[in-house]
């Protein structure tokens, strides 16, 4: 076998090395909830003390999310639940992707118990 | 050296912070993250909604007012307030600054009665700063200052 390859970080790409995986492959989970853990907790780093949600909805954190296509709705409209979910980009996420979701009303809007909750029973009504 | 409050993390915070504007000289945290409110909704004196032109309607704004991203209307949400030169504190008045990056709105602050500015950065903390604390490149500059006379009772924003 080679030499041990490092990657640009600096860590053994033992996917790469050891299985003959392409490196950026082996580094990002096969399994979707994983996936969206991962583009999850990158979001939410970029996020911090960032006003702008333009910004935010801009970044390559953000776009990997909606890159996991609908069967990542669930886990979106799941994780809305979450106090600490950054809910206001998951309900924009959840329209990119599906095209589609609750009516909010004035009132509602930006609340994030109320919205949530419209989204979560426009969701059960759909499922 | 900014001051630390509170809570055993918050030391920890403010490293953060410090981290992300590092022109921060005498930032305080005033409240833990929130993610129920942004700093419009602070400016505006109101702690249970998000406000910011995106969302297809997730999101509050001014009713019937543009959601472009220009700082025109960032400014027009502030009903009340005039354009006032700088951020110099007046006696009598209170405040609104708006930050920008190549004339693109990225945060609001809010002017206390002290002189000092609060602001929620944004979906957490709200600090009390200088206005040149925020500075840099997260938030661009201070670009547009609002001022009305100080309400009898009510924050900016109530009864909306």
């Amino acid at each position: 076998m080679s030499a041990v390859r490092l990657d640009r970080r600096g860590v053994t790409d033992v996917g790469a090395d050891v299985f003959g995986l392409d490196a950026e492959a082996s580094r990002w989970p096969r399994d979707l909830a994983a996936r969206f853990a991962l583009a999850r907790e990158r979001v939410q780093a970029d996020l911090a003390f960032r006003s702008s949600l333009h910004e935010a909805a801009a970044l390559a954190s953000y776009r990997d999310v909606t890159a996991l296509g609908a069967g990542v709705a669930p886990l979106l409209v799941e994780d809305l639940s979450n106090e600490d979910a950054p809910w206001m980009l998951w309900t924009l996420a959840l329209r990119e992707i599906l095209k589609d979701g609750p009516s909010i009303t004035a009132e509602d809007a930006g609340r994030r118990e109320q919205v949530v909750a419209r989204w979560r029973a426009w969701w059960g009504d759909r499922s | 050296m900014a001051r630390v409050v509170g809570r055993p993390l918050v030391s920890e915070r403010m490293q953060a912070i410090r981290n992300t504007f590092p022109g921060a000289r005498s930032l305080v945290i005033t409240s833990p993250r929130d993610v129920r409110y942004n700093c419009i909704a602070h400016a505006l004196g109101i702690s249970d909604a998000v406000w910011w032109p995106m969302g297809f309607g997730d999101l509050r704004w001014l009713p019937g007012w543009p959601r472009a991203l220009t700082v025109d209307n960032f400014e027009g949400v502030f009903v009340g307030f005039e354009r006032c030169a700088d951020g110099t504190h007046e006696p009598g008045f209170e405040k609104i600054a708006i930050y920008a990056k190549s004339k693109v709105p990225t945060h609001a602050a809010r002017q206390l009665e002290s002189g000092r500015w609060t602001s929620r950065l944004g979906p957490d903390e709200d600090v009390e700063h200088d206005l040149a604390d925020l500075n840099g490149r997260r938030y661009g500059q201070s670009v547009v200052f609002l001022r009305r006379p100080w309400p009898a009772s009510s924050p900016p924003g109530t009864g909306r």
